[in-house]
C-alpha cells in the first residue's frame, strides 16, 4: 500500500492540474447551459405556440443522443463543416453545455410555472412589457427556485466531464489515465481520480447551497 | 379636460371561455371622482370584467375609452402607457414575493416610469407613508400581515399616478380584523376625489361612500343605481334577495 | 442578494466566452503531433504532464533538423484519425502500424519500426499459446489497435477458434486484467509487452501468428509536403548515432 500512496502522491500535483481543466469545463458547460436554458425555458412557456415544436426538438434531441456521439459530431463535424477550428476544451464545454441546458431548461420551466400567476399580472397591471416583466419579476424568483436543481445538474455534468477525454482534453480522468499506464499503478490513481471528482461535487453542492441561502427570500421558511 | 367626459367609459365589453359567456355586454363609465360599487354573487364575471377593461384577460369584443381617447391594445406602447394610468388592486395581492415593500412600489417606478433611483425612492416612500406602513418598508411580502400586503399593494398602484383605480374584492382575503385598515385607506382614496370602481361584498362601505351601485350576475349588468336605492327598492327581485342576504352576513355597518 | 445573483450571472457569461474563445490556429510551420498518451515506451506521459517517449523525441529531432516547430497532443486512440482528417491535429508519430485499411484513409511514411505482435501472460502460467486461444478462454486487447482487428478477422472469424475476446481502453490495462486473472492473456505489440514485464507479474509468452507490422507516421494524404518532410527527416534520424541512443533510452 505504501508503493500506492506515494504514487498517488507524486502524481497528485499533476491531477489537481487536470481538476483545473475539469473545473473550467463544467463551469463553461453550466454558464452556457443556464443562458440557453432559460432561454428555451422561456420559450416554451412564455413563447408563441409554434416555438414548443424546435424548443422540443432540441431537448429531445440532446437528451437522447449520447453524449460521446455529440462530442465527436460537433468536434469532427459540424464545427469543422462551419469553418471553427475550436479547441477541445471549448468544443467539450459547449457539447456540455447543450446538453444541460436541455436539462436546464426543464428545471427552469418547472420554475416558472411553479410562481402564482397573479405575478405576471400583477406586473403587466403596471405597464410593464412582457420582457421587463419576466426579466424583474419572474426570473429572479424562478432561478432562486431553481437552485436545487441545478446543484444535481452541476454534479450530473462535472461526472459527464470526464468524457471529454476523447477529445484529448487533459481533464482529471485523462490524467490519472496517463499516469496509471506509465507506472502500472491503476487502482491508486482513479482512486485518487475519484476523491478529487468527490471533492468536486462537495465544494459545488455546497457553494450552492450557500447561495441559495444568500439569497433566500426572508420571511419564507426553507 | 370638459366636465361631461367620463374618466373610463366601457362599451359592450364581452368575454366568453369556450361556449360560456362570462361577460356579456357590459356598459358603463364612471366620472372623476366617482366611486362605483361592483356587487353580484360569485361566478357572475366581476373580476372578468375588471381585468377584461385593462386587458389582463383579452375581451372579446368591446371598446373602451379613458379620458376620452380609445384604447387600441393592440399597440403595446399605448397599453402599457394605458395600464399604468388604471391601477389595479387583487384579491390576494399580488406582490412581488422577492422585493421589500419598498422595492414593490419603487419597482414599476424605476423600470416603467424610468424615474431616477432616488427620485423613485423618495415617492415609494411617500406612497407607503401614505397608507401607514412608514415603518415596513424594508420587510418582505412574508413578514407582512394580510392587511399590510394589501396596503402596500395599493401604494404601488398609486405610485403610477393612476387615473382610475380597480379594486378586485381588496378585502376578501383579510380577516375580519384586518379589514378596517385597508377599507380606511380606501376611504380616505375616495374622499381625496380618487376614481374607482371596487367590488366588494362591503355593504357597509358601499352604502356609505359608493356613489352607484352595479349589480351582476351571469355575466350581465342586472341593475345599475345608487345605493340605497338597490339596497331597499331594487326593480329587480335577484337584486333585493342577494343584497338582502349580504346586509345579513356583513350588517350595515362598516 | 440582488448582486450575489448578477455576480454568478456575470462569472457564467465570462466563462462561456472564455471557453469559446477559438484556439490559436496552428501557425504555418508549427505542426500539432497527436500522440496515444497511453502506449509507453513509444509514447507517454513524463511525471510533470509533458509528453515523453520515442516516438516524441524522434519528432523532436526531426522537427529541429527539418526547421519546424512541433507540438504532441494526447488524444484518444479511438478518436486519434478523424483528429488528423478534422485538421484538429497534422500528423500521428505514435506508434502507429501501417495497414492496408488506414492507408485508404491517410498516408505513412516509410516504415521505421518493426513491430511484433506477443501475447502475456501471468508468471506462473503454463498455458500454451494453443491453449489460450480456445476453452472460451478471455483474451484481452486494446481497442482499435491492428491486432484487435487481426484477431477478430483471422483467429475468430476465419479460423473459428473458441476464445472471447475482451476490449480495453489501453494495453496496460489489459495487463492489470491478466493479473487479477481476469483473462488468461493480453495481445500487444512487443515493445508495451517488455514494458508491463518490468513493471508487473508477467512474461511475454511469444506470438500468436500474427504477422510483424511496421510502424510509420500518418498524415493527411494531401499534405504530400509534410510526408517527404518526415520521410527525409526520418532518413536522417535513423542515420545518426541519436537513433541508436533513442533505443537505448526507451529500452527498446
Ligand atoms: N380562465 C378561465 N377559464 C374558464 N372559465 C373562467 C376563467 N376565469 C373565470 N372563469 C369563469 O367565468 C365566470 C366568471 O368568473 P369571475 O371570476 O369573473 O366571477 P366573479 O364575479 O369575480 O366571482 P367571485 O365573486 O367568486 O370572485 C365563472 O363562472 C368562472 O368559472
Ligand atoms: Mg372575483
Amino acid at each position: 500500500m505504501p508503493a500506492s500512496i506515494d504514487a498517488i502522491l507524486d502524481a497528485l500535483p499533476y491531477l489537481l492540474q487536470g481538476s483545473l481543466v475539469t473545473i473550467g469545463v463544467v463551469l463553461g458547460a453550466m454558464g452556457l447551459g443556464l443562458l440557453i436554458g432559460v432561454s428555451l425555458a422561456l420559450g416554451q412557456v412564455y413563447g408563441p405556440r409554434p416555438l414548443g415544436v424546435p424548443i422540443g426538438l432540441y431537448i429531445w434531441f440532446f437528451r437522447g443522443v449520447p453524449l460521446l456521439v455529440l462530442l465527436f459530431l460537433f468536434y469532427f463535424g459540424l464545427f469543422s463543416l462551419m469553418g471553427l477550428n475550436l479547441s477541445a476544451f471549448a468544443v467539450a464545454a459547449i457539447v456540455l453545455g447543450l446538453i444541460s441546458a436541455a436539462y436546464q431548461s426543464q428545471i427552469f420551466r418547472g420554475a416558472i410555472l411553479s410562481l402564482p400567476e397573479g405575478q405576471l399580472k400583477a406586473a403587466r397591471a403596471l405597464g410593464m412589457s412582457d420582457t421587463r416583466a419576466i426579466v424583474s419579476v419572474v426570473l429572479p424568483q424562478a432561478l432562486r427556485l431553481s437552485i436545487p436543481g441545478w446543484s444535481n445538474e452541476y454534479s450530473i455534468v462535472l461526472k459527464d466531464s470526464a468524457v471529454a477525454y476523447a477529445l484529448g482534453v487533459a481533464e482529471v480522468m485523462a490524467r490519472a489515465h496517463f499516469v496509471a499506464t506509465r507506472t502500472y499503478e491503476h487502482l491508486p490513481l482513479y482512486v485518487a481520480a475519484g476523491m478529487i471528482f468527490l471533492i468536486l461535487t462537495f465544494l459545488g453542492t455546497r457553494g450552492l447551497r450557500m447561495l441559495e441561502d444568500k439569497v433566500r427570500i426572508p420571511g419564507y421558511s426553507r | 379636460m370638459s366636465e361631461d367626459v367620463p374618466v373610463l367609459r366601457v362599451e359592450g365589453l364581452s368575454k366568453r371561455y369556450g361556449e360560456k359567456p362570462v361577460l356579456e355586454d357590459a356598459s358603463f363609465s364612471i366620472r372623476e371622482g366617482e366611486l362605483k360599487i361592483l356587487i353580484g354573487p360569485s361566478g357572475g364575471g366581476k373580476s372578468t370584467l375588471l381585468q377584461c377593461i385593462n386587458y389582463l384577460v383579452k375581451p372579446d369584443a368591446g371598446r373602451i375609452w379613458l379620458d376620452g381617447d380609445e384604447v387600441v391594445p393592440a399597440r403595446k406602447r399605448e397599453l402599457y402607457a394605458y395600464r399604468q394610468k388604471v391601477g389595479m388592486i387583487f384579491q390576494d395581492f399580488n406582490l412581488f414575493d422577492h422585493l421589500t415593500a419598498l422595492a414593490n412600489v419603487q419597482i414599476a417606478l424605476s423600470k416603467v416610469r424610468k424615474l431616477p433611483r432616488d427620485e423613485a425612492r423618495k415617492r415609494a416612500v411617500m406612497e407607503l407613508e401614505r397608507v401607514g406602513l412608514k415603518d415596513h418598508i424594508a420587510k418582505y411580502p412574508a413578514q407582512l400581515s394580510g392587511g399590510q400586503k394589501q396596503r402596500v399593494s395599493i401604494a404601488r398602484a398609486l405610485a403610477m399616478d393612476p387615473k382610475v383605480m380597480l379594486l378586485d374584492e381588496p378585502t376578501s382575503a383579510l380577516d375580519p380584523e384586518l379589514i378596517t385598515e385597508v377599507l380606511a385607506v380606501i376611504r380616505d382614496l375616495g374622499l381625496e376625489g380618487m376614481t374607482m370602481l371596487m367590488a366588494t361584498h362591503q355593504i357597509g362601505f358601499a352604502l356609505d361612500l359608493a356613489h352607484e351601485m352595479i349589480f351582476m350576475e351571469d355575466g350581465r349588468i342586472v341593475e345599475t343605481g345608487p345605493p340605497r336605492k338597490i339596497l331597499s327598492t331594487a326593480d329587480c327581485d335577484r337584486t333585493r334577495e342577494f343584497c338582502g342576504k349580504l346586509t345579513d352576513l356583513y350588517g350595515e355597518a362598516r | 442578494m440582488k448582486r450575489g445573483m448578477l455576480w454568478s450571472f456575470v462569472c457564467a457569461v465570462l466563462l462561456v466566452g472564455m471557453a469559446g474563445a477559438p484556439a490559436a490556429p496552428a501557425g504555418d510551420m508549427e505542426l500539432i503531433n497527436g500522440i496515444d498518451a497511453n502506449f509507453p515506451p513509444f509514447s507517454y506521459v513524463d511525471k510533470n504532464g509533458n509528453p515523453d517517449g520515442f516516438d516524441v523525441q524522434a519528432v523532436n529531432w526531426i522537427a529541429e533538423e527539418m526547421g519546424f516547430k512541433v507540438t504532441h497532443k494526447p488524444i484518444d486512440w479511438d478518436a486519434i484519425i478523424p483528429s488528423l482528417r478534422a485538421e484538429k491535429i497534422d500528423m500521428i508519430a505514435s506508434g502507429m502500424s501501417i495497414t492496408e485499411k488506414r492507408k485508404e484513409q491517410v498516408a505513412f511514411t516509410n516504415p521505421y519500426w518493426t513491430i511484433t505482435q506477443v501475447l502475456v501472460v501471468p508468471e506462473d502460467s503454463n498455458l500454451t499459446v494453443e491453449q489460450i486461444l480456445s476453452d472460451g478462454n478471455k483474451v484481452g486487447v486494446q481497442r482499435g489497435t491492428s491486432e484487435a482487428k487481426w484477431i477478430q478477422e483471422n483467429l475468430i472469424k476465419k479460423e473459428g477458434r473458441d476464445f472471447e475476446l475482451v476490449m480495453y481502453d489501453s494495453a496496460p490495462l489489459s495487463v492489470e486484467d491478466v493479473v487479477n486473472g481476469r483473462i488468461v492473456a493480453a495481445a500487444m505489440d512487443d515493445a508495451p509487452a517488455v514494458d508491463a514485464v518490468k513493471k508487473k507479474p508477467v512474461k511475454i509468452l511469444g506470438r500468436f501468428g500474427m504477422p510483424d507490422e511496421s510502424f510509420g507516421y500518418a498524415v493527411r494524404k494531401e499534405d504530400k509536403e509534410l510526408l517527404e518532410t518526415l520521410n527525409e527527416g526520418l532518413r536522417r534520424l535513423m542515420a545518426s548515432p541519436y537513433w541508436e541512443e533513442l533505443k537505448s533510452k526507451y529500452e527498446l
